[in-house]
Formats: structure tokens, C-alpha cells, sequence
């Protein structure tokens, strides 16, 4: 049979249109790849039975039998949510998040749980509290994370896409990290009903896939107004992969953020990586114009404070009374924190106390209240960057995907890792991660444009010129054909 | 260099609920003050008056009268009898 491990949306659409293979056996055949290959990937948490995931399916609409993973943190009905936490292993979803009743009413099948640090707290997926994930490149590496088992899955060609969730770039820095491609869309633009919330301010539902059309159409599944989160904006919902091929891109101007090149301990094969970038887009007709926006170098520090304020609150409602974990004790303030210490990871207990410190009587002043000021800052700075740019440009990562443990003596250097990407969460502007190369130990590298709120289309468009002319989304990792 | 005190990390971890075991102190100061170190440098950046943070607004809708399948919760639930969630007793008596 045909291989249709790399293939994309539009071709498997095809093959089921043409009955060259039929949906079931399509399904099989991912699920005997996740047989296959997962054992030394660990990309799922769970793999659901081929009966139920075709119960009660749609065979029409625009992802009519195409098979998907979905992060651990959006809730499936009926299946378990666990947020790759012990806190929750055995706690089932109640409701479909309102992105899942969209890909099931347009035909998707949903195959099962992905893997990811726990709470989407992490860099690297090594947080999660029952595996790890490889990189599909180099199994001896991290996939990146929080989305790890989401990316890793879809760059080893186990499923053509995913969901995963943003806070402070968990899409895009695995997408580079395995050299695939992925959105962080702009704040409100899919609704986060059924996501487990991190730092609510700044999560999104994110979408991974090894091309840019693919991305676009799952976008345009789930993407749109929903009132069950009053977060969520009144856009109405479009077909944001239409326009992908008409889009001239001559005359655009592309601005390239200095400030992030400029950032230390950028990695010199990652910089030459995106310069080759540059000048593709100046090839292709496209003006390039650099721009400093010197308040980003504080974005990292911003959102560290934010989220895990955020964190704080969010997670005091795992109190071991009405859901989830509990371990008896005799009084109720033991049994409190007897249960959230057991429950939580390390990272996940550290973050709520980063959290309760900076929204501490004395040090809220200092850095919350501080926090959100240079947060409203960046803000300004990034829409006036954008002012007479129609996209933004900037690398990812600083460093390739590293290896197991590499960071265990230096958190806050791996916590570092979100500093090309944080910035835009706390923004809410949209950004996506594309493939644009390898190092010389053939490790993937991505770079990412940003726009202006609800742009995604514009990105797409700006992506697509790229990816139109060059090869990267079409390699595979080796081990994995 | 932010420093934190035992008593003061310990205090955070009480109020946030999480026990802290006497070997998990040191490691939990050092990446506590490590990441506090790093933000601080927020405190250099002069804000200029135009830049307010947003402020919060809460939205509110009218209550819709649903019927929930409350099994599924239930069976969520770590303590169930009948049909109700067991829950810890909150009133201690002083001995």
C-alpha cells in the first residue's frame, strides 16, 4: 500500500475521494504507525479504540476522516483530560471543548491524547508526569514544548495534524524544534472553552501541521465567535486556506525584529539559517526593513510573572475535594497540601509559588503591578512595529533541540527558551513557526512571522510564498519513513 | 540578586497550599530566587504615563437553567456516597 505517512490534507481528501483507500484503512494505518514507532517516541498518552473513535463520526465536511491528535489539556467527552499531570489521571472530560465539537462536526477523527508537560508548564516536554517525548530527528533530544507529544506526532508522520495550546510559545518552539509548522493564533480568535486553563490571559489553542495549507484548514474549522467564552471575539468564521495561492506577495514589507537578533546566545547556524530566510523573501519581490523594539528584551522577564501569577490562581481550584486526586488526612489544611504536593510535578508546585510570591502583599508592587505596565508597553511597541510592516520577523529558538537533562542544573536557562516567542502571547498577536533549514548535526530550524490581531490569513499567505519555494516541510526524519 | 528567606518560602508555600518537604527546601530557594533575579529587571524600564495596563472587566450573562447529567461529575468525584461528593470535614475541633 501506498505510504501516506507525510502526505497532507488535500492529498489524503483526495485518496478517499478517489477510493484509492478507505477511511477505516486510513485509520489503521496511522494507528499501526503509532504501534510502530511510538514506543520510542512517546507522543501519546493514549490511543483510543478504532470502534470509538469512528462512533458516530461525520463522513462530510472539510476534515471528513482525517485523522488528528489532540493535546491532553483540551477536553474529549467521555475520554480522560489528565494534562499529562498525576493530579488527573483518572478524571474524565464532561464536555466537548467548543474546538472539538467543531473538528467533529466537520469529520475529524480524533485518535487520541497527546502528550505534553504537565499543565503546559515546560521548554522541553520534559515535564510531563508520565513520559518523555523525542524529537523524530534525534531521539537522544527534546521535542520542545509544552505541545510535545502534539508536534512530535506530527513531524514523525503519525498524523497529519494537531491541537496543542499556546501560553508563552508552546506550539511554536517544538514546531521548530522538529521542524514543522505552527500557529499561535491571535488571543480570542478560538474559543478556550474545554481548555484547561494555565494562565488564562494569555492561552490559545494552537494548531501543528507539516504544511501551511494544511494549517489554514484546520484554522478554519475551529477558529470564530463562540459565547461560552466571553474572551473569544466576534469574528465570523472564514476559509483562511482559499486565498493561499492567488496571494501575490511582491511589494509586502517584511520587518525583522533586531532586537531578537541581536539577542544573546542566538545560535550562529540558526542566524545564517534565517538570513537565508531574508534574502528568499527578497528574491520573491517582498521589502525587508529592520526594526528595533528594545522593550522586548524584557518579555520573557514579563511574562514569567504573569503566567505564573495566573498559574497561582488557575490552580487553586485542584483542591482535592470535588475532582481528581486526594489524600486523606486528618485535618483539611494537611489534606490541601498533601494533595497538591503528590499531585503536582516539581515545575507545576514551583510555578504556583513564583506565582503566590510575585502577587504577595509585598511584592505584588514590584513585580505583577510592574509586569502588567512594561506587559502594556511591549504591547504599544509591538502595534507600532507592525504600523508600517505588514508582518514581523524573528527567529524561534536560540539553540537546536538539546538533548535529555540538558537544562536540569539551569531551569531558568531552559525557561529562557521562550524568550523569542513570549512576547507575543503577552501581545495577543499572532505568530507562526515555519521550517527554513537544518544545522550541520541535521536538527531542524524554524523562524516565525508575526502580524498585526487577526492577521492569521495574511501569515499564511506571507508563509506559503516561502514554503512555495523551498524544501524544508517536504524532509522527513529518517527513522521514521 | 533577590534573596528569600526559608521562613518567607515557606510561608508562600502555606498560603499556596503546597507541602514542602525539608529536601526539597534548597532546591525550591535557589530556582525561586534565580527566576526572581531575572525578572527584576523589570524594575529598570521607566514607564511612560501613555502605557496603562489594561484594566479587567468583568462580563456577566443571564443564568441559563440547564439539565446536567451529574453522573459524569460524580464519577469524577475522590469521594462519592449516594449521590453526593463526600467532602473533608472544614470545622476542627481544638482539643
Amino acid at each position: 500500500m501506498k505510504s501516506f505517512a507525510f502526505a497532507t490534507i488535500d492529498q489524503l481528501k483526495a485518496a478517499l475521494d478517489k477510493k484509492e483507500i478507505s477511511s477505516e484503512e486510513l485509520l489503521v494505518f496511522y494507528l499501526k504507525r503509532f504501534e510502530k514507532y511510538d514506543t520510542v517516541l512517546g507522543s501519546a498518552l493514549e490511543i483510543f479504540d478504532i470502534d470509538s473513535i469512528l462512533e458516530n463520526s461525520s463522513t462530510t465536511g472539510s476534515l471528513a476522516q482525517i485523522p488528528g491528535i489532540i493535546k491532553d489539556n483540551i477536553c474529549q467527552k467521555g475520554r480522560i483530560a489528565s494534562c499529562a499531570s498525576k493530579y488527573l489521571e483518572h478524571v474524565k472530560a464532561p464536555y466537548d471543548a467548543t474546538a472539538i465539537l467543531r473538528l467533529k462536526s466537520a469529520g475529524a477523527l480524533l485518535i487520541g491524547r497527546a502528550n505534553c508537560d504537565e499543565f503546559a508548564m515546560g521548554c522541553s516536554g520534559e515535564n510531563s508526569a508520565y513520559k518523555d517525548t523525542a524529537n523524530p530527528w534525534d531521539l537522544s533530544r527534546v521535542s520542545g514544548g509544552s505541545s510535545s507529544g502534539s508536534i512530535a506526532a506530527v513531524a514523525a508522520g503519525l498524523v497529519p495534524w494537531s491541537l496543542g495550546s499556546e501560553t508563552g510559545g508552546s506550539v511554536r518552539l517544538p514546531a521548530a524544534f522538529c521542524g514543522i509548522t505552527g500557529l499561535k493564533p491571535t488571543y480570542g480568535l478560538i474559543s478556550r472553552k474545554g481548555l484547561v486553563a494555565y494562565a488564562s490571559s494569555l492561552d490559545q489553542i494552537g494548531i501543528a501541521t507539516r504544511t501551511i495549507k494544511d494549517n489554514a484548514q484546520v484554522l478554519s474549522v475551529i477558529a470564530g465567535y463562540d459565547e461560552n467564552d466571553f474572551s473569544c471575539a466576534q469574528i465570523p468564521p472564514k476559509d483562511y486556506a482559499q486565498n493561499i495561492d492567488s496571494f501575490d506577495i511582491r511589494g509586502k514589507t517584511i520587518g525583522i525584529i533586531e532586537t531578537m537578533f541581536n539577542a544573546e546566545g542566538l545560535d550562529s547556524e540558526i542566524r545564517l539559517a534565517l538570513e537565508g530566510v531574508i534574502a528568499q523573501y527578497e528574491k520573491l519581490g517582498v521589502k525587508t526593513k529592520k526594526i528595533q523594539v528594545p522593550s522586548l528584551e524584557y518579555g520573557a522577564a514579563v511574562y514569567f510573572i504573569i503566567s505564573r501569577a495566573e498559574a497561582a490562581s488557575n490552580l487553586a481550584r485542584f483542591d482535592g475535594v470535588r475532582y481528581g486526586h486526594r489524600i486523606s488526612s486528618e485535618s483539611l489544611f494537611e489534606m490541601y497540601c498533601k494533595t497538591r504536593h503528590d499531585g503536582f510535578g516539581a515545575e507545576v508546585r514551583k510555578r504556583i509559588i513564583v506565582g503566590n510570591y510575585v502577587l504577595s502583599a509585598g511584592h505584588a508592587g514590584r513585580f505583577y503591578q510592574k509586569a502588567r505596565q512594561v506587559q502594556a508597553m511591549i504591547q504599544e511597541d509591538l502595534a507600532r512595529a507592525l504600523f508600517d510592516v505588514d508582518v514581523l520577523l524573528s527567529p524561534v529558538h536560540s539553540i537546536p533541540a538539546f538533548k535529555f537533562g540538558a537544562f536540569d542544573e539551569n531551569i531558568l536557562q531552559m525557561d529562557l527558551q521562550d524568550y523569542f516567542t513570549g512576547f507575543c502571547n503577552l501581545a495577543g498577536v499572532p505568530a507562526l513557526a515555519v521550517p527554513c533549514g537544518f544545522t550541520n548535526e541535521k536538527l531542524p530550524i524554524g523562524f516565525q512571522l508575526i502580524g498585526k490581531h487577526f492577521t492569521e490569513e495574511l501569515l499564511y499567505q506571507m508563509a506559503y510564498a516561502y514554503e512555495r519555494e523551498t524544501t524544508w516541510h517536504t524532509q522527513t526524519p529518517p527513522d521514521f519513513e | 540578586m533577590i534573596k528569600v528567606s526559608k521562613q518567607e518560602l515557606l510561608e508562600i508555600a502555606r498560603t499556596s497550599r503546597i507541602e514542602l518537604k525539608e529536601q526539597e527546601i534548597a532546591g525550591m530557594l535557589k530556582e525561586l530566587e534565580d527566576m526572581l533575579s531575572y525578572a527584576e529587571r523589570i524594575s529598570n524600564v521607566v514607564i511612560d504615563h501613555g502605557c496603562a495596563p489594561h484594566k479587567n472587566v468583568n462580563l456577566f450573562r443571564d443564568d441559563i437553567v440547564q439539565v446536567t447529567a451529574y453522573q459524569a461529575l460524580l464519577d469524577q468525584a475522590p469521594d462519592v456516597e449516594q449521590n453526593l461528593f463526600v467532602v473533608p470535614k472544614i470545622i476542627e475541633t481544638q482539643e
